[in-house]
């Protein structure tokens, strides 16, 4: 017995040896801002525009360059930073999924301070960037998992935008790397200021802002000049400058309208690819659906883009026209946002409602806060979402 | 008993750790079998020629020096295709120029396959020709197929046929073409053509010919002018001919690529990494729809073979109007300063095709 005792005590003296206390220093940064960028350079490079850049960047915000002008270091970089996925959701589900480096957004994968909850929204897919006065560049770099501050020099010269930003303390920003110009190629950035956290939304209603972010002469410009993007189905050819949305709410498995819920309003989408100046958000009620069971609803959104005078009653564009010169487009927000076969010709999204366990319903609805960028015929939706209560099985 | 055996025991490991030591013991210097790059191509049969335009250029004691070098070098074939059959042939040739053509396939570093970014397009790297750089293109794999890698090697659209022989001074590639480069713009490649000169005063007449003086990069696939005779061009014709009759952005436009330049085996990279070998696109400023594709059987290492094509947009169910194919490798991929010229043995538009309506 004495025995034991002893070996047990020499045990725990051990084991408290190997982990002794130690302190932890907690990373901190005084006054930050919260920053989110995307790539939105959508081109595909093939033989066609083989001399163009693959839009493949890393962001450095206040970097140090030597002699010849090439980045040594930088005070905050984001590599990898590959073109954006369609559908940004709420949490940040990049991190630890995957095991390519290919980040679709910052910080996306990376490993560093994200920001609260404010207003009840998370911010954890928004990283913490001091306040303040930067430079920020973007660089194209070569398609390789090499980090980019040990690829040789000479590959670290091609500047895709170079540009300085104010960013102030607790604000939280969302950046867009842009193409500005179709027919020069020109490259930029727009810088939005993100107000959703300080408006008194709803839990119950869904709410979503429209952006387009086309460069300029995008949707004049020929066809034959645009890439294809079968996907984008009538937004493939762009949308003109001036247009207004149409929201439908459908039930699933085909164009089924709510009863009041065809063609409202909402109200129009003018193209700026400049300002970052923020867009109204528009609303419906989370269960717009007289039959749900307000715990969870299962309806889709479709909004119809049309040019300024077109009744989408009285549209001359059939849903599934190929070509409607830049007058009308679908985008339709639906399930995981794979391709359905009742909107051929529509842009497909995942659904803006999240329907997740939570509490002890499986599923339960919640309502979101949603920002569709149309971007030369490609659109993407954000979304976030408000902290809610764990699954409880 | 017990304990004798432990003894025993521990007298043997004992023995374990005294092994017998062994104070004469050669190890080999592997580096001392790999040979400095001059040697190694003096030394290989296949590099005969290569070795001779060294010779001839006096650049073989720089290559067997300190390094590091990558040495692109063009097996015999590749000479052979240029109509370079024996190493004397080269005493005929200028020995600073060809000092400058070899010097440009050799780089002041030693490159590894692994150095080049995968699938990287164009990774360009200082040659020891003035450091004029070199165009480099790895086909790593097919974008979405990592798993499959191919890793095809091209110089300035040479294809690397060997990789990474190790030298002790550097890193040897065996190339299957050899690298064309000559300083100048387009115009002053085209210009120094005679066979050209039906297409060169085409493109004077219609007003394409000054932008080959610019910047670019341009990619020009050049009828000679047998092709512009069967087509029913020469130069009396052209000169009868009233510009303004004519679009010239078909008749001439179609051979030339603005903004984008091609290698010729780019065709087969790009079919690697993107799975598309060509593309269809209207002529530059026509509504005309050109077609261009390329491929090499790189197996094989045959030529590579290049075909462009024109269709009427007025009946593009009734397939291209005409094409023209170039298979004979050693008459692609001239490199001037602003741009690449390909030799093309057909014509793709007649002036009637181009009238104005």
């Amino acid at each position: 017995m004495k025995m034991k005792l002893t070996t047990l005590c020499l045990w725990s003296i051990l084991l408290a040896g190997l982990s002794a206390c130690s302190k932890v220093e907690y990373t901190q940064l005084e006054n930050p801002s919260y920053l989110r960028v995307f790539n939105n350079l959508n081109l595909k490079i093939g033989l066609e525009n083989k001399d163009e850049e693959r839009p493949f960047l890393t962001m450095l915000i206040d970097p140090v360059l030597d002699n010849n002008g090439v980045p040594v270091s930088a005070a905050v970089k984001g590599d990898f930073l590959d073109q954006r996925a369609p559908y940004a959701p709420p949490y940040p589900s990049h991190v630890g999924s995957g095991n390519s480096v290919n980040n679709p957004e910052y910080p996306g994968r990376e490993n560093v301070l994200v920001g609260p909850v404010l207003n009840g929204f998370d911010l954890s897919s928004w990283a913490q960037v001091p306040s303040g006065h930067h430079r920020v560049m973007f660089m194209y770099r070569p398609a390789n998992a090499i980090p980019f501050f040990e690829l040789e020099p000479q590959l670290r010269k091609k500047i895709a935008v170079d540009t300085v930003v104010e960013l102030g303390a607790r604000e939280v920003y969302t950046m867009h790397v842009l193409q500005k110009d179709f027919a020069t190629r020109k490259t930029g950035v727009v810088i939005r200021t993100e107000i959703f956290h300080k408006l008194p939304l709803s839990d119950s209603l869904v709410y979503m802002n429209f952006y387009n972010y086309s460069s300029d002469g995008f949707w004049q410009a020929d066809n034959s000049l645009k890439q294809d993007q079968f996907e984008s189905g009538m937004l493939r050819y762009g949308i003109r400058d001036h247009m207004n949305i149409w929201l439908s709410l459908c039930k699933p498995g085909g164009f089924t309208t709510l009863p009041g819920y065809k063609f409202i309003q909402l109200g129009s989408v003018t193209r700026d690819a400049g300002s970052g100046k923020v867009a109204p958000y528009y609303s419906f009620p989370l269960y717009a659906d007289p039959t749900s069971n307000h715990i969870s609803t299962d309806i889709w959104q479709r909004f119809s883009i049309l040019a300024p005078s077109i009744d989408p009653e009285r549209n001359p564009y059939g849903d599934v026209a190929a070509d409607t010169d830049g007058q009308y487009a679908i985008i339709s927000c639906i399930g995981n946002g794979s391709r359905t076969n009742f909107e051929q010709q529509a842009l497909h999204l995942p659904g803006m409602i999240v329907n997740i366990h939570s509490g002890q319903y499986n599923p339960r609805s919640f309502s979101t806060v949603n920002t569709i960028e149309i971007v030369n015929g490609n659109a993407y939706l954000t979304t976030i979402q408000r902290k809610y209560p764990p699954p409880v099985y | 008993m017990l304990p004798n055996i432990k003894t025993y025991c521990l007298l043997l490991i004992a023995a374990l750790f005294s092994a017998c030591s062994h104070d004469e013991l050669e190890q080999v210097n592997t580096v001392q079998n790999y040979r400095p790059a001059a040697d190694f191509i003096k030394n290989n049969y296949d590099l005969t020629l290569t070795y001779a335009a060294l010779q001839r250029a006096g650049l073989t004691e720089t290559l067997n020096g300190k390094g590091p070098f990558t040495v692109l070098a063009p097996g015999n074939t590749a000479w052979n295709r240029m109509g370079i059959m024996k190493p004397e042939d080269f005493g005929h040739m200028n020995a600073d120029s060809l000092r400058n053509m070899l010097n440009f396939h050799i780089l002041g570093r030693r490159l590894v396959v692994s150095d080049i970014p995968v699938n990287g397009v164009d990774i360009r790297y200082a040659s020891l020709y003035e450091g004029r750089e070199l165009y480099t293109t790895l086909a790593s794999h097919y974008i979405n197929s990592p798993d499959f890698p191919q890793n095809q090697l091209f110089f300035n659209g040479a294809f690397c046929s060997k990789k990474e022989v190790v030298l002790s001074n550097g890193t040897l590639y065996l190339l299957d073409k050899v690298i064309k480069y000559k300083p100048g713009t387009v115009q002053d490649w085209l210009l120094s053509k005679d066979e050209y000169s039906i297409f060169v005063a085409g493109l004077k007449k219609f007003g394409l010919w000054e932008q080959f003086s610019g910047p670019g990069p341009f990619t020009v696939f050049a009828p000679d002018n047998h092709a512009m005779a069967a087509a029913g061009m020469d130069m009396n014709t052209l000169n009868t001919m009233t510009a303004d009759n004519y679009i010239g952005a078909r008749l001439f436009g179609v051979y030339v690529f603005a903004k984008r330049h091609y290698f010729i085996t780019d065709f087969c990279a790009f079919n690697i990494i993107y799975g598309t070998g060509g593309f269809t696109q209207n002529i530059d400023g026509d509504t005309f729809i050109r077609s261009v594709m390329g491929d090499k059987n790189l197996y094989l290492g045959t030529d590579a073979t290049y075909t462009l094509s024109v269709t009427d947009p007025a009946n593009p169910w009734a397939g291209p109007i005409r094409s023209a194919t170039g298979n004979v490798e050693s008459r692609s991929d001239y490199q001037a300063d602003n741009g690449l010229v390909h030799h093309l043995p057909g014509y793709l538009i007649t002036p009637e095709e181009a009238r104005k309506k």
